[in-house]
């Protein structure tokens, strides 16, 4: 081995350390996100899941421009299989399923949306309150809770959906209200964890304010999980309208959601079955598309899973 | 010869390409020895511990080169099935935590039975016996209860007493013990080493003990390696690296630790700086850069393993015949030894 | 050199399952000097952190008081609140734990200042930066983020961000035994040089009794929620009196191997029972190698002994020594 250094005198002299090496940090900074950005882009089924769903949300928004005529009848050719003109096909009244469906894709997924975001912020500010204040608050908060847990989702949606005039509105309404229990039992979970860390207390002892507290610490470390179950609750969504309006209590036509488009199409069943299937099929692959970038986007978000 | 490692190096891969935990590491160990891998936390020595048991985390974790002989077999290349065979067979070990290390939904009493069954092929109810048997080895009271309870109903100090009774369940030959009092509060900790040297007389195993407590190392091992930066910079008996050792880094150690039985006048020297990163390891001698003595040429390249004695060895280019004369500064480092006998150096 | 804070018979209690009482700290008195180190010493259980959290008002105490700068912390006001929590600050012992993952370190160490409005945005990061370098870190630091940075490393950052808000009374946790022992080293160092530099009175609660003895003045041995003994630090080494400091002590392995061999060790039989419904008398004359029938129903007194040194054990008088 020493046969193949050169050694001379001088590699004998005496050298200063170099701390400044020794303290350097050799690895590019990485903010929290930038990191989880790059282990996601690395899942390649996440990756794939994400550009359907963008472009299934392109086609929600842009689709019914593009192909506005969803509702218009032509009763000269109903249940006509899909040709060049309808490229799904026709339904019982001859309108447009390819106009529909790409309706249905706007509807169905803004009440999954929409219905997600409201269920994660009514729990966000009851799970977090509960879990941030503790004590009695708490011990009645959960209590309420776990009251409502115990009456059948059907029934109060039943209920709502029979009162208040049926539509997208009264949807989006009832179904938020039997869902925002479990995220508020997620974030109280959170909560409670995080107020025990050291920083949280570290922050006490400094003298921060409750506010401060919650917003600097509690929400930044809570966010992450938040995503994710924002992105497991959309289909989850998705699917509890078709399976409502499947059973007629949802999107009445002729407005179109992909529900009552499935539904249309079960009626028919077994003739017909472009109408059926078309309609599953988006709501399948758009759920299985939710549910594995969802996947993706939790272990990107996991902070154990980085080495 | 029990235990051979050859020029071992094991890297992982991680997102920012490959760690190279340990670079280049060879020793060996007889029937019977104690022998201490001390170092501190990135210097590679439990994952060297578990190369030796085939534990590395697959599959970012690889034995890039190397081999290690146990009983005269490279087990480098084993399957698991073959894995399986001699672990608690032929090696056991016992981990830092044992409140993670042990199942708790199994008794201690079923944990232990496992490597019987397995490797000695026992019977539920011999192996039940046996085990509670072991439970008495470690000085566990009521063993005969005990052997039914679940981790969670053992204290800190008995839970590693369990673990060591499941690791010496088979009489392996070989014992890794990976920071074994580490958890442990200090009262409890003299009392677990005390069994672990106890058991050794009288089961005559031998034992790799990681740690990166001097006071540990110097109460238990007959030799004594030291790690930094992935490789094994001074290696020798337990006399020779605390008394006359050569390499500055266990230089700074012993520096940078207060004693029990010193004044306050002295200072505590620590090593400035922090450890190398191991994903771009430094060309030269990895403690170049914290070195007091560092000469041009321990930045260039790695210094080969010079013998300063028929026992013991350093990797420090100060030993190079060439280099200039060095003082030890243990000399200065030893309190309450006689003048003499401290100042014997170069 | 008067007091900077004095503990007067502390007692914590914690209500577990099963309506049972944890008394954590079960009567506690000791007072620290201003520039002084007063370190705290005892193995799991024996209510050191839980005292340190008490000082510094995480939590309320059950029973006796805390004394800051001559006044009951209890009775404070508002100002006089916010002024105690300008001025006493801790250090956790986990690098890991103590800084939040999502704010950048320039964030961190400056929250003593968001919080009492010490900086303008001008000054805001010029005092990070001198803050950093206080602590023997870079400017470039402060940019980062925690998981980029070692355990030494945060540890320094988490001292920076303490001394954002200039505090007089350093409470530290364990701040050195999640850290390497070269790096516990350079920790320890900085401390005491602040503490030169800023004038600083710490309370350094610790387990590993070396490095406790090398960096106080004075130091107390705890057992399970009670004081056992308090002594000068180089006294309670020489000449400990309590049984329990005794064991403890000679349970350290030295790293010297030609000492360890001819030690003579005290062997301590048995586990460290729990401080839940712990029992009446001293608490530790179960396992005492000395203990005496009025060990287990009499509650010994911490009684000074001689100048600095006071220790709480039958086997010593227990009328007060004038």
């Amino acid at each position: 081995m020493e046969s193949t250094i050169n050694i001379t005198p001088a590699s004998f002299e005496r050298v200063p350390k170099d701390l400044v090496a020794a303290q350097s940090i050799l690895r590019p900074s990485l903010t929290y996100w930038k990191d989880a950005w790059r282990r996601l882009k690395k899942n390649k089924i996440s990756m794939f899941c994400m550009a359907f769903l963008i472009f299934m949300g392109t086609l929600a928004i842009l689709g019914p421009m593009v192909f506005p005529n969803y509702s218009s009848n032509n009763l000269e050719k109903t249940y006509s299989k899909p040709d060049s003109v309808n490229w799904f096909g026709t339904d019982d009244l001859g309108r447009d399923q390819f106009a529909r469906t790409l309706r249905g894709a706007r509807i169905s997924l803004f009440i999954g949306l929409t219905s997600a975001m409201i269920t994660v912020l009514i729990g966000i500010l009851y799970g977090g309150i509960s879990g941030y204040f503790s004590g009695w608050i708490d011990d009645i908060m959960m209590r309420v809770v776990d009251v409502l847990i115990t009456i059948p989702d059907m029934i109060i949606l039943i209920l709502l959906l029979v009162v208040l005039k049926p539509g997208v509105g009264t949807l989006i309404l009832a179904m938020s209200i039997t869902s925002w229990t479990g995220m508020a039992r997620l974030i109280r979970g959170q909560v409670l964890q995080i107020k025990e860390s050291d920083f949280v207390l570290v922050s006490k002892i400094i003298g921060s304010s409750s506010m401060r507290i919650i917003i600097k610490h509690l929400i930044p470390n809570t966010i992450g999980i938040i995503i994710v179950r924002l992105m497991m609750l959309i289909p989850a969504f998705i699917f509890e309208e078709a399976f409502l309006s499947y059973i007629g209590l949802g999107v009445r036509v002729p407005e179109a959601s992909w529900g009552n488009l499935a539904e249309a199409g079960a009626l028919q069943f077994p003739n017909n079955l472009y109408m059926f299937f078309i309609p599953a099929a988006f709501i399948g692959t758009t759920m299985l598309a939710f549910n594995l970038f969802g996947d993706g986007l939790r272990d990107a978000l996991d902070p154990k899973m980085r080495k | 010869m029990l235990l051979e490692l050859k020029d071992i190096k094991v890297s992982f891969d991680t997102y920012a390409g490959e760690v190279q935990a340990v670079r280049g590491v060879s020793f060996t160990l007889d029937k019977g020895e104690v022998v201490a891998l001390v170092g501190e936390s990135g210097c590679g020595k439990s994952v060297t511990a578990q190369s030796v048991m085939g534990l590395l985390a697959k599959p970012a974790g690889r034995v890039k080169s190397g081999a290690i002989f146990i009983d005269g077999v490279d087990v480098t290349k084993y399957t698991e099935k073959e894995w399986e065979s001699i672990r608690g067979a032929k090696v056991g070990m016992i981990f830092q935590d044992p409140m993670t290390s042990l199942n708790p939904t199994m008794t201690i009493g079923v944990q232990i039975c496992e490597g019987l069954i397995k490797h000695q092929h026992m019977s539920k109810s011999d192996a039940m016996k046996r085990a509670e048997e072991m439970l008495r080895l470690v000085e566990i009271p009521n063993a005969h209860e005990r052997v039914h309870q679940y981790p969670h109903e053992f204290s800190g100090g008995m839970r590693q007493r369990a673990m060591i009774a499941i690791a010496l369940s088979c009489n392996p030959a070989l014992i890794i013990a990976d920071e074994p009092t580490t958890a442990l509060d200090v009262t409890i900790q003299a009392q677990v080493l005390d069994l672990m040297k106890d058991l050794k007389r009288k089961l005559d195993t031998a034992v790799i003990i990681i740690t990166h407590d001097l006071g540990v190392v110097a109460s238990m091992a007959e030799r004594v390696m030291v790690m930094y930066g992935g490789l094994i910079v001074e290696s020798g008996k337990l006399e020779d690296v605390y008394y006359h050792a050569r390499h500055p880094y266990t230089w700074g150690l012993m520096k940078s630790i207060p004693r029990l039985d010193s004044t306050k006048e002295e200072e505590l020297s620590p090593i400035e700086g922090t450890p190398p990163d191991l994903f771009m390891p430094p060309p030269g001698c990895p403690f170049a850069d914290r070195c007091d003595w560092c000469m041009q040429i321990c930045k260039v390249s790695m210094p080969p393993k010079y013998a300063v004695s028929e026992s013991h060895s350093a990797c420090c280019w100060l030993l190079h015949p060439d280099a200039p004369k060095t003082e030890s500064p243990m000399a200065r480092i030893r309190h309450g030894m006689t003048g003499a006998e401290g100042a014997k150096n170069v | 050199m008067s007091d900077i804070i004095q503990v007067k018979d502390l007692k914590k209690r914690f209500h577990v399952a099963g309506g049972r009482v944890l008394k954590a700290i079960d009567g506690v008195s000791f007072s620290i000097k201003e520039g002084e180190t007063f370190g705290l010493v005892g193995e799991s259980g024996c209510g050191k952190t839980t005292t340190g959290r008490v000082v510094v008002r995480l939590y309320e105490p059950s029973d006796g008081s805390v004394i800051y700068n001559g006044k009951d912390v209890s009775k404070f006001n508002s100002r006089e609140s916010k002024q105690f929590c300008r001025e006493v600050q801790m250090i956790f012992q986990d690098p890991y734990a103590s800084l939040n993952p999502r704010m950048s370190v320039e964030d961190i160490v400056a929250e003593g200042l968001d919080v009492h409005h010490t900086a303008t945005k001008g000054t805001r990061r010029s005092t990070v930066h001198e803050l950093l370098e206080l602590v023997g870190l870079n400017k470039e630091h402060a940019g980062r983020f925690p998981h980029e940075f070692s355990g030494g490393q945060r540890q320094r950052i988490g001292i920076a961000r303490a001394l954002a808000c200039r505090p007089k009374f350093l409470i530290c946790d364990e701040p050195i035994s999640a850290l390497d022992v070269s790096i516990q080293a350079q920790i320890v160092n900085l401390l005491m040089r602040l503490q030169r530099e800023l004038k600083l009175t710490y309370l350094f609660i610790a387990h590993d009794l070396s490095m406790v003895k090398y960096i106080s003045d004075r130091v107390g041995v705890m057992y399970l929620g009670s004081l056992v003994e308090v002594a000068v630090s180089a006294d309670l080494y020489a000449k400990p009196m309590h049984p329990y400091t005794q064991a403890l002590l000679s349970a350290i392995p030295i790293p010297d191997p030609e000492v360890e061999k001819h030690r003579k060790r005290v062997q301590l039989e048995g586990e460290i029972p729990s401080p839940i419904n712990a029992p009446p008398g001293c608490k530790f004359s179960k396992r005492c190698p000395k203990a005496m029938d009025i060990c287990s129903k009499v509650m010994p007194a911490l009684i000074e002994y001689s100048p600095g040194h006071s220790a709480a054990c039958h086997l010593y008088p227990q009328t007060p020594q004038k």
